[in-house]
């Protein structure tokens, strides 16, 4: 009896990582797409490399600190790239963008499988956060799951703060709600989509480095995310972080619960969702604003 | 229809099509010449054949969509599973194409409510929840094997393609001697006759391999074993049933871009709003170009059947949407002919990308030959970057939009000062 | 000798491959009020944007203090000390009003507070509202919001296109005031308008313009004197 319940917590806890680590990504997408029309469709990919750089740097110095926290750098050293040598020259042009976003997934796609063919595993270790389980009512479960859960909790109340309380997140508010009267206002337009980009695509990385742990890095992890990482801006709102939370809490739920029944349907019902929504509020459940 | 008319309508092409007409003859003259060609150029029609598809709803309409690798793939499914029971070729590809059409018009359908940017994104999705719904519903890997086709060991098609070729030089020719005969500026002349000339000895040539190669063994050898009667037939019926799927299929689409139909369509690329405004209904419209683009990207899978003997899940992968993506754009997004090159071009780099690999390998050993073979894709993906950031019109969109001042150089070379 | 702080020399600008500024040219002495008056759809939204770097001439050049600014970005110009209040859609409404005027400012940390205060002082109502989200705020209260991030900037140029439009009489005047003591305190003003009776009482200096050329330019008292002047350049009488 007890034993059920403890499956069912365990669904849960994998529903609810599941959702956060589909958080993270959107997070970073949609911000990006609100503040300057550019929906990055590498997003995925990047978040996926975070995840490699994680457990390769972890392979080389064995140092979670290190191999969480150089991944983010990269990542938004990466993304001031991306942004300042492809992005911006395309400013205006947003199918021209979003098929330039399209080339620069297919790259990284095809250099993280030339230089990982066949992916890096996170080793098993003697920490116990990292590798152990718990016991919850007769079920094990990954201690690393919950850790998975706090991140991106915290991912989500970070931003809520920086966009609602600081100076740069009130700019970054305005330049989404109206871009020429931002530039009006006397706010630097480009260097602000340059920082945004940057920031976006160093939460991607920062959510690859949280869950590699738990999902090892391989060629499953850009190929499954990049289409949910489509699916949650639909149905939460293209341009709503808050959607995307709730959003990914629906979808990752849901997904994991049908998966731990009958594997093959999740993305069938993934699109099912979408579908309803997008007959129902095409705009999102929070979209139009 | 009666003789005069058609005499006019001959009349009327042969002064405007001679560049198509002499660049098809040669085409159908090309097999003979070596066997690369008539190995390697047929998936290129394919791909040609997929990118032109895909011009109609990106270059025409102007509608992002990002999963055209389901009409293409859902098409060469439908056609191999045909194929695979002995219905004939022509019936498979006509199939294939509904289904296409009927797949890419359904996926269209969001349009209504969906626009731009999210639309392209939902195609996406859409067409990679295909792929993996069909993988994960059938349980084992899936494959569908052909067999041999016998419109495919047919001996009857070489001598109709022989036929036509013959027509064809001799219509060219006849068109160009009276173009030749109407040139006035000498310069220009000396290049036509040079061309002609040089037009002529490919055909001729190609003539004469044909019959060194094709028609002797088929005439007059009568008891040649099947397996030899096979290997030359069946890479020249190959060849020539890619080709002409990909020639009617820019012929339709010539036709369909330049009626009233398709300025509907270039309407709604430019101001959908507009169009609406003045009373066309534009998603029905945008349904029926999805419908038409879908038609023909289902005969490029069907074509596709023809030169590979298994249908597996790749087909349905979004690397068929890139190529049909990439060869628009790299053609000239509008031009229709553009991406027909353009769809060519990404085929042979991809091909000839990945002949280069071992050579790459023995240069730089630190790579493994699986991970090598992976970086066609990536330097494909670079060139497609550069011509989005720098070429955004394509190639021949380019020189469309801004050569003018190139051909007025040109022209002014050629005749000598005297036009400007 | 009138230092002309704005100085706007033959400027063509198209929007949208339309050719809507055909040769501008005009200056803006310091310390004055000048108008630019003219009918719905002849330029003079877009010549302010140009002017602010958003939209880029094809031809001419802008000269602010001195400098020759026609190339730099909209932020640039602006932190050079222009302000601008756009006509409608002024303000971010999903912001608070506090935001919004946080957003506006563009000083060193320190002086935030202080000129924070002085805003309220002269805009007492914003101060009452300042948690508000800016569109929860009346129309007249929104336009008070948009010349207030305009103020807090101190700016030696304030530009503001059709600040009466959409305001009731009572608000037209109080805006119209506003803009009076800022010129008082020294502040230079360029005003686009089509309803020159909002105007009449401050303006000093009037530019007329139709189809995208400045057509007339006079003081204020040869129009008080010549009306036939409004009815000939603006279509309408006094």
């Amino acid at each position: 009896m007890l034993t059920s319940y403890g499956i069912l917590i365990s669904a849960l806890v994998d529903g609810l990582s599941y959702a956060m680590m589909i958080f993270v990504i959107s997070a970073g997408l949609v911000i990006i797409f609100g503040l300057m029309d550019v929906f990055n469709l590498a997003h995925a990919v990047l978040f996926a490399l975070g995840a490699y750089f994680f457990i390769q740097i972890y392979l080389l110095t064995g140092n979670y600190y290190l191999s969480f926290i150089l991944p983010v750098i990269i990542g938004f050293v990466v993304g001031a790239l991306i942004e300042r040598v492809l992005i911006k020259p395309l400013y205006g042009k947003h199918v021209l963008q979003l098929l330039l976003t399209m080339g620069i997934m297919i790259l990284l796609l095809q250099i993280i499988q030339i230089t990982w063919p066949a992916g890096i595993y996170f080793p098993e270790t003697d920490v116990w956060i990292l590798s152990g389980t718990i016991n919850v009512l007769g079920t094990r479960i990954r201690v690393y799951k919950f850790i998975v859960i706090l991140g991106g909790l915290i991912v989500f109340t970070v931003i809520d703060l920086l966009l609602s309380k600081t100076r740069f997140g009130a700019m970054l508010r305005a330049g989404t709600e109206n871009r020429e009267l931002a530039e009006a206002f006397g706010i630097n337009i480009s260097f602000l989509f340059t920082i945004a980009f940057s920031l976006g695509c160093a939460l991607a990385f920062l959510g690859g480095a949280l869950v590699a742990p738990l999902t090892h890095a391989t060629i499953e992890l850009p190929v499954t995310f990049t289409l949910l990482s489509f699916v949650v801006p639909v149905v939460g709102g293209m341009k709503s972080y808050r959607g995307s939370f709730f959003a990914s809490l629906l979808i990752g739920i849901i997904d994991r619960l049908v998966a731990y029944y009958f594997s093959w349907l999740s993305f069938a019902i993934d699109l099912l969702i979408m579908i309803v929504v997008l007959l129902i509020k095409p705009e999102g459940l929070f979209g139009g604003e | 229809m009666n003789i005069s008319n058609f005499k006019k309508w001959l009349e009327s092409v042969s002064k405007s099509r001679l560049t198509s007409l002499i660049l098809i003859t040669i085409a159908l003259v090309l097999p003979t010449f070596s066997k690369q060609f008539t190995i390697g150029l047929p998936i290129l029609f394919v791909w040609a054949t997929l990118a032109i598809s895909y011009d109609i709803i990106l270059g025409f309409c102007g509608i992002p969509s990002f999963g055209h690798a389901a009409p293409f793939g859902l098409g060469a499914f439908t056609a191999a599973i045909l194929l695979s029971h002995g219905h004939p070729l022509v019936v498979a590809i006509l199939a294939g194409a509904f289904v296409g059409a009927v797949v890419n018009a359904s996926m269209s359908l969001p349009c209504y409510r969906v626009k731009g940017i999210y639309y392209a994104i939902l195609t996406l999705a859409i067409a990679e929840m295909i792929h993996v719904l069909i993988s994960n519903i059938a349980k084992t890997t899936v494959a569908i094997t052909v067999g041999t086709t016998p419109e495919l060991i047919s001996n009857i098609s070489p001598w109709i393609f022989a036929i036509l070729t013959i027509f064809l030089w001799l219509f060219s020719t006849y068109a160009y001697v009276k173009d030749i005969k109407n040139t006035r500026y000498g310069r220009v002349k000396t290049i036509k006759i040079l061309v002609f000339a040089a037009y002529n000895l490919i055909i001729l040539y190609g003539t004469y391999r044909y019959f060194e190669n094709v028609l002797l063994t088929l005439l007059w050898r009568k008891n040649i074993p099947y397996v030899e009667l096979v290997r030359i037939l069946i890479p020249l019926n190959r060849y020539y049933y890619t080709f002409m799927l990909m020639l009617l299929s820019y012929i339709f689409l010539y036709r369909v871009v330049r009626s009233p139909l398709g300025t509907i369509f270039i309407a709604i690329r430019e101001n959908p709003e507009r169009a609406e405004v003045i009373g066309y209904n534009v998603f029905k419209y945008t349904v029926l170009s999805f419908a038409i683009s879908g038609f023909v990207a289902g005969i490029s899978g069907a074509s596709y059947m023809i030169c590979i003997p298994t249908a597996t899940l790749e087909v349905l992968t979004v690397d068929k949407t890139f190529i049909a993506l990439l060869g628009s754009v790299i053609g000239g997004l509008g031009t229709l002919i553009g991406p027909l090159f353009g769809g060519m071009l990404v085929g042979l780099l991809r091909d000839y990308l990945s002949k280069i690999v071992p050579g790459i390998h023995a240069l730089f050993p630190v790579l493994t030959v699986q991970q090598l073979q992976l970086l066609p894709s990536a330097i494909l993906g670079v060139i497609y970057i550069v011509i989005v950031m720098l070429l955004p019109y394509g190639i021949l969109g380019t020189w469309y939009l801004k050569g003018t001042g190139v051909k007025r150089k040109i022209k002014m070379i050629l005749m000598g000062r005297r036009w400007h | 000798m009138t230092h002309h702080i704005l100085e706007v020399d033959n400027v063509h600008t198209y929007v949208s491959g339309y050719h809507i500024l055909q040769g501008v040219s005009f200056k803006v002495e310091e310390g004055k009020i000048t108008t630019i008056l003219g009918r719905n759809g002849v330029g003079k939204s877009t010549l302010l944007k140009t002017i602010m770097g958003i939209l880029k001439p094809v031809q001419g050049r802008i000269i602010f203090k001195n400098l020759d600014i026609t190339p730099l970005p909209p932020h640039k110009i602006i932190n050079m000390g222009i302000a601008f209040v756009a006509a409608e859609r002024a303000i971010f409404g999903g912001l608070t009003v506090e935001e919004n005027l946080s957003i506006a400012f563009n000083g060193n940390r320190e002086e935030y507070e202080p000129r924070l205060e002085k805003i309220f002082e002269i805009f007492p109502d914003l101060r009452r509202l300042r948690k508000l989200k800016a569109r929860n705020l009346s129309g007249g209260q929104q336009k008070m919001l948009a010349i207030a991030c305009g103020v807090i900037k101190q700016p030696n140029l304030m530009m503001l296109d059709e600040p009466s439009e959409g305001l009731s009489p009572v608000f037209v005047r109080r805006v119209m005031e506003t803009i009076e003591k800022l010129k008082e305190e020294g502040t230079t003003i360029l005003l686009v308008e089509q309803n020159f009776n909002a105007v009449k009482k401050i303006a000093e200096f009037c530019y007329f313009m139709d189809k995208g050329q400045i057509v007339y330019q006079s003081e204020i008292e040869d129009i008080n004197k010549h009306p036939e002047i409004l009815t000939r350049y603006l279509g309408v009488s006094l």
